[in-house]
């Protein structure tokens, strides 16, 4: 890939999947989970994949991520320049997994850690992030301190921490209550447009925090897993929070709300 | 003050009681004139504790030295042990069949055989603590390595940290409080350990103490020896309880 096509935001494809197919062994009996998806996300996109639960949109993120091997297909990540295969991509779940003997801080330079940067470089690294984190003055503060709301920003920073330029969101806020979930969408948003070079997919059974947040959605269906309909959003970034109430969006999401109901999934 | 007040008057209902337990004791030998080679009186046994504070301090000194030894030697094993079953599954499968085997060996049995191939001193004891107190070490560490969640685990992975480093940076910190429970548990059994070290050949010691004043019909002497290690037992699990609050003082916050 040259350097041209890299400064080009939105046409590089960093994630592609073409006929993804991943069963599990039950016994005797294999359990189809995915059947021939296919997915891609731009440089600078933010994707979310839908569904109800158990519908292994989990799994096909875990593919994604390098932790389970699919049965079948072909699978494109590119999250680390010039690495075509199977880059390291940051992986974020519903769990903020904090580690509770080690304050804000140390926390979100785990994935620095782990490649090998040295502790007081990696701090140095994390300290100019915390105030777009929100995080700014709790840097010396324990998990079990911390709201909620703090905790999935804190593993959010050490997720982009990874310098990894997919960026995979399992439920990131699905721990939440609506009221820290809505703040946190806008917050996402806004926080996102300083990082185009970076694409996002995100996994949720919540059709609205789906819509809102990204600029394309797949819908899946129920076991086993197959790509129902891609719905291309309209809406520009950034976006405000009472676009949820415009006639377009209600329109667009009961669609998909009756379409997934139609088919008995959720 | 009012703090002070509330900790001190915790211990009213334990005092209480021992010190009832103590006087129907006392009353006791007393009315039925039992003579005291066969049940002295707690004011006795004080008397002797404060006779013969010479000679059990003395003598209390070996037994606790055995105690730490051996204990010392029960932790890092135990967590070198532990360490290599997680790691390892081949290890796991060659190792913990014979941990689990090493405690139903009767240590009552071993420990002649012990004072047979090394003789007297110091070392058999301390073989005898460190093999009776290494087991709930081992069992705890390792359950508390393996307790980490398996989301973490696959987060780690993401990251590009491979087993050594899940290991350092995840499992043994997840660990510690486990070791701790591990720790409190073999502290005490270690003083077991000590005195049936003592107990099969030894010419010091608490246990050493016991088995001679017995025949001399000192049996106050018996019971001397019985406070002072149920005091070194207690005292041993506090230091535990204390040194761990400093060790790992997000566990107690995090469930405050």
């Amino acid at each position: 890939m040259s350097e041209s096509s890299m400064a080009n935001h939105g046409d590089q494809k960093m994630v592609e999947a073409f006929g993804i197919c991943y069963s599990v062994r039950i016994g005797k009996s294999t359990l189809p989970v995915l059947e021939n998806v296919d997915f891609f996300a731009k440089q600078g996109e933010i994707v979310s994949i839908v569904g109800p639960s158990g519908c292994g949109k989990s799994t096909f993120l875990n593919i994604l991520a390098g932790l389970i091997q699919p049965d079948t297909g072909t699978l494109l990540v590119r999250a680390t320049q010039g690495d075509e295969v199977k880059g390291r991509t940051g992986y974020m779940q519903q769990k903020d997994l904090l580690l509770p003997w080690r304050n804000v801080l140390d926390n979100v330079i785990l994935g620095l850690e782990v490649q090998g940067v040295s502790k007081s470089l990696a701090r140095k690294r994390a300290i100019s992030h915390l105030d777009e984190f929100g995080l700014a003055g709790f840097e010396n503060e324990y998990p079990y301190a911390l709201s909620g709301g703090m905790k999935q920003r804190a593993a959010f920073l050490r997720t982009i921490l990874t310098d990894s330029n997919v960026l995979l969101l399992d439920e990131p806020f699905g721990a939440l209550d609506a009221l820290n979930r809505t703040q946190l969408h806008e917050w996402l948003l806004n926080l996102l447009e300083a990082y185009r070079e970076k694409s996002v997919v995100i996994v949720t059974h919540d059709v609205e925090e789906a819509l809102f947040l990204s600029d394309r959605l797949y819908v899946m269906s129920s076991r086993p897993g197959t790509i129902q309909m891609v719905e291309k959003m309209w809406l520009g970034r950034p976006r405000n929070r009472n676009i949820v109430n415009t006639p377009e969006f209600v329109d667009v999401k009961s669609r998909i709300l009756s379409h997934l109901l139609g088919v008995g999934m959720i | 003050m009012r703090k002070l007040w509330s900790r001190l008057s915790r211990g009213i209902p334990p005092l209480v009681i021992v010190l009832s337990v103590l006087f129907f004791w006392e009353i006791s030998v007393w009315i039925w004139a039992i003579p005291n080679w066969l049940l002295p009186s707690p004011s006795s046994i004080g008397y002797a504790l404060y006779d013969k504070a010479e000679l059990i301090a003395g003598h209390t000194i070996v037994t606790l030295e055995e105690v730490i030894i051996g204990f010392a030697i029960a932790v890092i094993s135990g967590i070198l042990l532990a360490s290599c079953i997680v790691l390892s599954k081949t290890l796991e499968r060659a190792l913990y069949p014979f941990v689990i085997a090493s405690q139903t060996v009767p240590i009552i049995v071993i420990a002649p055989m012990l004072l047979v191939w090394i003789g007297y001193g110091l070392t058999p004891k301390v073989i005898v603590v460190a093999l009776i107190s290494f087991f709930p070490i081992v069992v705890n560490t390792v359950d508390g390595m393996k307790s980490i969640d398996p989301d973490m685990e696959r987060m780690m992975r993401t990251m590009g940290a491979g087993r050594w480093i899940t290991f350092r940076k995840v499992q043994v910190p997840t660990s510690i409080p486990h070791m701790f429970s591990g720790f409190r548990v073999a502290v005490a059994m270690s003083v077991i350990g000590a005195v049936i070290g003592e107990w099969v050949g030894s010419s010091e010691g608490l246990g050493y103490l016991m088995i001679r004043s017995k025949p001399q019909f000192h049996t106050e002497l018996v019971f001397a020896a019985i406070v002072i290690l149920s005091i070194m037992g207690v005292a041993l699990f506090v230091l535990v309880g204390v040194v761990e609050r400093m060790v790992v003082p997000w566990w107690y916050n995090q469930r405050k």
